[in-house]
């Protein structure tokens, strides 16, 4: 299932928010909307926890998570952790990360299982990422940018990546990740898919701007189409995804 | 850039070397190429070596590294690669805009950087203790570090090429291979019409050419900065006559008006723009002089324009719009900003001073005579691999074997300077070292030959006694210069250690008389004088207190007596009644208060004046 929300309008949903398989969170906004959409999706499913990170609303950027853990900058006050310890299931490992690059978001795009990370990343860092979210981390850049975060979308059936990767950096990534890739774009054109977006194994939320050829590209890569719609998709496959591992 | 300057003159080169000079052009382009060329041969490898791979991308294109353009057999060899040192070093110098190293050539680079690490000492034992990971990863980021530092400093080179030598170069027959000429550019006309061959031939001057004569070409040099003017037409011709001064001025001018701030530097108009308007007197002195410069300079221009219009070239050093606007381009300028004569001048000069305008005029037309490896664009800067022998060569020399003497001398003088009695009397006890032990090398302590006279001439009252009394050091050993330790003796206290001395040791001990030391004191007698001397003192400050007072009371009479005004008599009182507070002061701080109150007296009495005026 795919769909369109805002954030007090802005369509950087992934900036405000961050979803993962176990569990969701969002920024404290001025009004319920957006949650009111996340909640609509999710409420039943998993829990979504509102906060903050070093006081600042976004949290999309400065936190990345999987089901396993949650790694958060050394900016987070311990009140916050506090909230979120309290907040998210006990099977969620919650760490603080002394990076110099804080903005975990933007530095680290993962799954349940591989992770991208930016190459300058510390050592410590990277075997906290290893540690905390079981998995296996590689240092790459997607389309000669360091910040794979910002540039790739991932969940564990598929990823969006920046549209300007080159076709043979799209073979290597995914062999890399193990899940079909695709380059494009979101929110009306925006390469920064990263940050545009929020997926998970069965839910995505874009901004409000996605076309429907981006929104139904992210529906087919991520796989999250009901089953006869996905048949219409499989026929459309070769149009809409130039190369697939 | 090594360049002596020859003894030829840009306008009368000599007939056979002005027909052997050929130009070289060294113009940017001329070196560029080579650089590129460098560049673009690792480029050109890494893609043959990229291009192999393209045809097989049916196959394994999967299993393929793009930024190393390394191709594993199975998923595991790939996902290990990714994990690898190399690779990550690829990632980063791609970040950087770096081609891709291959395998072979991170092996070496690492080898390098452990041979630098090793040569540079301290750093090895640390290195030695991590782990091997750790280290392979710290040697991974420092090589990173320091390819962007080449990086960086390589592109700084590229720069520094790209600058306009501000030469033109010339080679001769008559010169020696390895030379060139190299003349200013800034003499040849800027749209460069002409070769520049052509130009100096037609500017040579005639065999015997009248130095002041109207048809004799003539330059225009003007400098202006920091309140100092400068300016002068200078003719073509030599004076031959005069080897040590042959420019021949047919104007000149120079004069100087206060214009910057003193220790704050800048003009007082800059500061006034900045700061706005001071009020100071200074500043509008300064504010005045920089009008008066400008209005003086602009009037000069224009007594000279006849010679500004027929001079060949205008060198003006006018740093800043201020200054500069000052010269050129103002309204009825003599001087238009857009003259193609107008030119700077390409070095640095000192303070505009009439010598200073003479010497940029040489400096300008004598040419240089250059090595060519100079011209040739830099060379890369040493890598990693040339540094490394360097650093171990940096090793302390091997120490100057010492004698023990001067050994036991360091020894003894740094124990005597630090007044440390003990340890010294341990010291010469177990080395067997009398206490007159005299200092070696000899000819350096010609001064102070032992270990008493050091004290003395420190004055280390408490070292005199100790070697004195407890050590039994003779005080009639003599210097060099046939003076005794006591004739060193800087102040008092050491004198009296001396004669304490005497006291202590009896007059039979040594020939005192030989020694010099002054007649034996007891420590009864040392501490008598002193409560005499005490006493004295205090006498005399009571003295001058009262003194003080009475001088005081005798000027506040004469004031009643001619009727003065007494405003400030209450202050001068005060006088008397601090007298306590007075007393425990030195001389100079109660003469220092004194003199505040007086002054404040004054005042008042002035204000008191001024407001019986109103």
């Amino acid at each position: 299932m795919a769909v369109r929300a805002q954030f007090e309008n802005s369509n950087e949903i992934g900036v405000f928010a961050t979803l993962t398989n176990s569990y969701s969170l969002v920024s404290v906004g001025a009004s319920e909307n957006f949650y009111s959409v996340l909640e609509a999706e999710l409420g039943d499913v998993i829990p979504i926890c509102h906060t903050t990170i070093g006081g600042t609303r976004i949290i999309g950027r400065l936190t990345a998570g999987n089901r396993r853990g949650l790694l958060v900058p050394a900016t987070t006050t311990d009140q916050e952790l506090q909230h979120l310890r309290n907040s998210l299931p006990d099977s969620v490992r919650i760490q603080r990360v002394e990076e110099r690059l804080s903005a975990l978001g933007n530095v680290i795009c993962c799954n349940d299982y591989v992770a991208l990370v930016h190459p300058d990343i510390e050592r410590e860092t990277e075997e906290l990422i290893s540690d905390v979210l079981g998995v296996e981390v590689f240092r790459q850049t997607i389309a000669d940018n360091v910040l794979v975060g910002s540039y790739c979308a991932l969940s564990n059936q598929g990823g969006l990546v920046h549209p300007k990767t080159s076709i043979q950096d799209q073979d290597e990534l995914s062999s890399l990740l193990q899940v079909p890739l695709v380059a494009g774009s979101i929110n009306r054109g925006s390469p920064v898919v990263g940050a545009g977006m929020i997926v998970n194994d069965w839910l995505a939320v874009t901004g409000l701007d996605t076309t429907a050829p981006e929104l139904s590209v992210v529906e087919s890569i991520f796989k999250l189409q009901d089953a006869q719609q996905g048949a219409i998709v499989g026929s459309m496959r070769d149009t809409l995804i130039e190369t697939y591992t | 850039m090594t360049a002596r300057t020859s003894p030829f003159y840009v306008y009368s080169l000599p007939e056979s070397l002005l027909s052997s000079l050929v130009p070289i052009s060294f113009e940017p382009t001329s070196s560029a190429p080579v650089t590129s060329e460098q560049q673009a041969l690792p480029i050109q490898s890494s893609l043959t070596q990229s291009s192999d791979p393209l045809p097989q991308s049916s196959e394994s294109t999967s299993k393929q590294c793009n930024t190393c353009n390394y191709s594993a057999t199975s998923t595991e060899e790939q996902r290990d690669h990714y994990k690898s040192d190399y690779h990550k070093f690829n990632v980063k110098r791609k970040v950087l805009g770096l081609p891709a190293v291959g395998g072979p050539e991170f092996e070496t680079m690492l080898d390098e950087l452990e041979e630098s690490i090793s040569g540079s000492g301290s750093d090895s034992s640390d290195s030695d203790t991590d782990s091997l990971s750790e280290s392979t990863a710290d040697k991974v980021s420092s090589l990173i570090a320091k390819t962007a530092l080449a990086t960086i400093q390589e592109n700084a080179d590229d720069e520094a090429v790209a600058v306009r030598s501000p030469f033109h170069l010339f080679q001769s027959s008559l010169l020696p291979p390895e030379d060139v000429l190299a003349i200013y550019s800034t003499l040849f006309p800027v749209p460069e019409d002409a070769a520049p061959l052509d130009v100096i031939r037609s500017r040579q001057l005639a065999p015997k050419v009248q130095t002041q004569a109207p048809s004799t070409p003539v330059s225009a040099i003007f400098m202006l900065g920091g309140g100092h003017f400068a300016g002068a037409i200078i003719s073509h011709a030599l004076n031959p006559q005069n080897k040590l001064d042959p420019v021949v001025f047919v104007q000149h001018k120079t004069f100087h008006r206060y214009t910057t701030r003193r220790k704050q530097g800048g003009a007082q108009s800059a500061s006034d723009n900045a700061h706005g308007k001071a009020h100071s007197a200074g500043s509008n002195l300064r504010r005045y002089n920089e009008a008066a410069l400008e209005k003086e300079v602009r009037e000069l221009l224009a007594e000279w324009k006849l010679y500004i219009d027929r001079a060949e070239h205008i060198f003006v050093r006018a740093n800043g719009r201020q200054n500069r606007g000052i010269l050129v381009g103002y309204d009825g300028a003599v001087i238009g900003s857009r003259d193609k004569r107008l030119k700077g001048i390409p070095f640095s000069t000192r303070r505009a001073t009439g010598s200073e305008v003479k010497r940029v005029w040489l400096e300008l037309t004598r040419p240089k005579i250059m090595k060519k490896e100079a011209l040739a664009p830099p060379k890369p800067k040493p890598k990693l691999k040339e540094i490394a022998p360097v650093t171990p060569s940096k090793e302390p020399e091997p120490a100057k074997q010492l004698s023990p003497e001067e050994l036991h001398t360091s020894q003894i003088i740094a124990l005597v300077k630090k007044s440390r009695t003990n340890p010294l009397a341990t010291y010469l006890k177990s080395n067997q070292l009398s206490p007159d032990f005299r200092f070696e090398p000899a000819e350096q302590y010609h001064h102070t030959p032992t270990a008493l006279h050091l004290a003395a001439s420190l004055s280390l009252s408490r070292m005199v006694t100790f070697l004195l009394v407890t050590l039994g050091a003779s005080p009639t050993v003599r210097n060099d210069e046939g003076r005794t330790s006591w004739e060193l003796s800087g102040d008092r206290p050491t004198r009296d250690a001396f004669r304490l001395a005497r006291a202590e040791l009896g007059e039979r001990k040594w020939n005192w008389a030989e020694s010099g030391v002054g007649s034996a004191l007891t420590k009864d007698e040392v501490t008598a004088r002193v409560a005499r001397e005490k006493a004295s003192a205090e006498r005399e400050r009571a003295e001058e207190v009262k003194k003080l007072e009475r001088n005081v009371i005798t000027a506040n009479q004469n004031a009643a007596v001619t009727g003065g005004r007494k405003l400030a008599s209450s202050v001068v009182t005060s006088v008397g009644q601090d007298k306590q507070l007075l007393s425990g002061l030195t001389p100079e701080a109660r003469m220092k208060i004194e003199r505040e109150r007086r002054a404040r007296a004054v005042e008042a009495r002035l204000r008191a004046a001024q407001q019986q005026k109103q």
